[in-house]
């Protein structure tokens, strides 16, 4: 084996070779099986210091933004791609399919409408059932919401990051505007545990949250009220609250 | 939402409606990365909850400062998402590949903005001795906190050259230059500190778990 190039490999496998240096010693690894095994190893050591720093808690206003970021269609890169690669005669099949949809244009909002109501009655289902599920543990909580005439539970587990949070008695906002609910940690941090959702009843709202941590990590809740699709972080005037 | 620990999924009743039961499955991340592939958002936060804490610390420990290794964390989950289809599982593991990309958007972060390394400050020896696994542990978890328990133990002038070479990217020569020390020493220091960390690397590998192989 070349010593020179030997002596080389722990520097090329945390990538601090030269520029010269490195491609001498890729000419060389071409031909040297016993370098490859060693560089394996030396890249293995490199992969583990990769993983070896501490994890360290996120700020949640990361998670917010990307989730915001990549609900953007300019930050779907696969659509574009995918546009660009439909032939002519493709595209022309597609403004055929696009007019046809144009047609049938009242009939899909007609039916999206109905698929809505559905999904809602769905997804409010699904919260009662897994509030009931949370609930049968024996170390669930309920935090008691009563706060101007509003009153609202939320049922939820410390050692869980879900929760249901139900209030009535609340005025429904208006089309501009949503009422967003926040997770307060230790340090005041606030993340974003959802927009609540109204049902067809008055007043009554709910949320099922799914909090990026178990909800034991979070001190209190609130609500505020925000613009329609929510903030990344509270703007508006807080409408609830309680303790957790 | 996806993954988390099984005791979670154990709480909901088996009448829950059929599309809920279907997402408590556990998905690994090769299926979760085909379904960001696809555009689903829901798989994408799932690996953010996964690998957000690991990405971040990586970051924070290449540039040293939280808010820049937060713009470093949400830059490398862009990435993620953007280049899901790029990912191939049989070259490596998710979090190799993510951390990869992590530690050289942070490298091109402290080069754009030509920072200095920091000082480095060794190791609390209370939180050290937290972190040291049991020997009989052959976790992954285990055996990264033996290998950085293992580099805060090299001797300064080896563990220096590691730490700028890997965590900060610099070359054998800007590395010389900029310790004013000879480039042979510097090849010397990493050579020497290298093969101790892959001793130590070794000696903790577990030839029967097919993710350290």
């Amino acid at each position: 084996m070349d010593h020179k190039a030997e002596e080389q490999l722990a520097a090329h496998a945390l990538g601090a070779l030269d520029s010269e240096e490195r491609q001498w010693v890729e000419v060389h690894l071409d031909g040297c099986t016993r370098c490859q095994a060693a560089l394996a190893s030396y890249e293995s050591v490199a992969d583990g210091l990769l993983h070896a720093p501490d994890r360290m808690p996120v700020p949640g206003a990361v998670r917010s933004r990307l989730s915001k970021q990549i609900g953007r269609p300019a930050d779907l890169p696969r659509w574009r791609s995918a546009v660009k690669a439909v032939p002519a005669a493709g595209l022309a099949m597609a403004v055929g399919l696009i007019l046809l949809l144009a047609v049938n244009l009242g009939f899909l909002v007609q039916t999206q409408r109905l698929l809505d109501q559905g999904q809602g009655a769905l997804a409010q289902q699904q919260a009662g059932l897994t509030a009931a599920a949370i609930a049968s543990y024996p170390s669930s909580q309920v935090a008691v919401i009563e706060e101007d005439g509003v009153r609202g539970t939320l049922v939820y587990d410390p050692s869980l990051p879900v929760g249901v949070m139900y209030v009535w008695g609340l005025q429904p906002p208006s089309d501009d505007q949503t009422y967003q609910t926040w997770l307060v940690d230790a340090e005041g941090q606030r993340t974003s545990a959802g927009l609540l959702t109204f049902s067809a009843d008055p007043g009554f709202g709910w949320l099922m949250i799914e909090a990026p941590t178990p909800m034991g990590e979070f001190k209190s809740l609130g609500v505020t009220l925000e613009p329609a699709g929510g903030s990344e972080a509270p703007t508006g005037p807080r409408i609830l609250g309680t303790d957790l | 939402m996806y993954g988390g620990p099984p005791s979670y999924w154990a709480i909901f009743p088996g009448v829950i409606i059929r599309d809920t039961v279907t997402s408590y499955r556990t998905p690994d991340d090769a299926t979760l990365m085909r379904k960001v592939a696809g555009g689903d958002r829901r798989a994408f936060l799932a690996l953010y909850d996964s690998y957000a804490a690991k990405v971040y610390g990586l970051a924070l420990r290449v540039v040293s400062d939280p808010m820049t290794a937060e713009e470093v964390t949400q830059d490398a989950f862009v990435r993620l998402w953007t280049r899901a289809e790029t990912f191939n599982p049989h070259r490596g593991r998710l979090s190799s590949w993510l951390l990869t990309i992590t530690r050289r958007i942070a490298i091109d972060q402290i080069r754009l903005e030509a920072r200095r390394p920091p000082e480095w400050k060794p190791s609390d020896p209370a939180k050290a001795m937290e972190s040291v696994p049991d020997p009989a542990s052959q976790t992954e978890e285990a055996r990264w906190a033996t290998l950085r328990f293992a580099l805060d133990k090299l001797p300064d002038e080896q563990r220096s050259v590691i730490e700028l070479a890997f965590y900060h990217g610099m070359s054998h020569s800007q590395i010389a230059e900029y310790q004013s020390t000879p480039l042979g020493t510097v090849k010397t220091r990493l050579r020497l500190g290298m093969e101790k960390l892959r001793r130590e690397w070794e000696q903790g590998t577990n030839p029967n778990d097919p993710a350290q192989r």
